[in-house]
């Protein structure tokens, strides 16, 4: 399944919706949108992994460089509504306590719109970590 | 058969016979050769997702595998990318041997290396113990092969080869009941 890309504005808050699977093949497709979406004005960005079936290590690689490029910005960047096997990456890897990760995109929206400073990591049940 | 709704239910085509192996014998071996080049890697995961939902492996495990060959290929792709000249793309070769206790995977790319330090001698760090800015956007694939997988060994053959080995033992459910 060839990777999609789509982006819309929620106020002030971008969502990129991201539908397939993220590889090697079609990660620099990724980090070109996303890092031109994170170093924009907007003061958020959220990243829709709902239709992602399939991360792997380029595609987590080219998330921690969104996140990079966003905080460098002082800009909220969180991922929303991974699914489980998408989740189990984060969680290997222990990048869940890094990333943002809610469980709804409106959650996400919600939680980029406040975010003033950088995010910090957020638990399991979506509560911000200090 | 009867099967929980855990087990891998999806059965990929896979061009090979049942495999008669003891755990201890060795097994008839499915051999994918793909050119060096990551448009490829998907049809490797398929392949192995077919060979393996034919062991009693859960469906977690199945996609675990799945990531780690990915990672296993995406690594002899980057190095022969870096490492290999010429026009033609050289090829990697992914071995499956599923013995009924487990599945056994050799990722083999051809005449590239050249010398230096293997993947496996790196020590396994996980990313959270560094601060965000300090962070890599690459270098997790060894890391989550070696969290994935029951073992993996890199070893340099002949003719500048590079083989990773890797093996992943089928669970017993009361193993996944302790959380093993």
């Amino acid at each position: 399944m060839d990777l999609k890309t789509s982006s819309r504005s929620e106020g002030s808050v971008v969502v990129v919706e991201v539908q397939g699977e993220i590889e090697l093949s079609n990660a620099a497709r990724l980090r070109e949108v996303l890092l031109s979406t994170a170093g924009a004005g907007q003061c958020g960005l959220v990243v829709d992994l709902s239709g992602v079936s399939f991360i792997d290590s380029t595609g987590i690689g080219v998330l921690v460089g969104a996140l990079k490029r966003a905080r460098e910005h002082g800009h909220a960047f969180v991922l929303a509504a991974a699914q489980r096997r998408v989740r189990r990456v984060f969680e290997i890897t222990g990048l869940l306590g890094v990333f943002s990760l809610c469980e709804t995109v409106p959650e996400a929206i919600a939680h980029a719109t406040e975010a003033q400073v950088p995010v910090r990591g957020l638990s399991d049940n979506g509560a911000a970590e200090e | 058969m009867a099967q929980s709704n855990d087990r891998q239910l999806d059965s990929q085509s896979v061009s090979s016979q049942t495999p008669q192996a003891t755990n201890s014998t060795p097994p008839r071996t499915i051999e994918i050769r793909i050119p060096a080049d990551a448009e490829w890697v998907r049809v490797v995961r398929l392949a192995v997702a077919g060979v393996a939902s034919r062991l009693k492996f859960f469906y977690d495990d199945i996609e675990d595998i799945k990531l780690a060959v990915t990672e296993a290929c995406n690594n002899s792709i980057q190095h022969a990318a870096t490492s290999c000249e010429g026009d033609q793309l050289p090829l990697v070769i992914v071995q499956l041997s599923p013995y009924p206790d487990r599945l056994e995977v050799a990722i083999i790319d051809e005449g590239c290396f050249t010398g230096g330090v293997l993947p496996s001698a790196a020590p396994l760090v996980s990313p959270h113990e560094h601060p965000v800015a300090e962070l890599h956007e690459s270098g997790l694939g060894l890391f989550l092969m070696q969290s994935l997988m029951d073992s993996v060994e890199h070893s340099a053959g002949p003719d500048h080869t590079t083989t990773l080995r890797m093996v992943k033992y089928v669970r017993e459910a009361s193993e996944l009941n302790r959380g093993a």
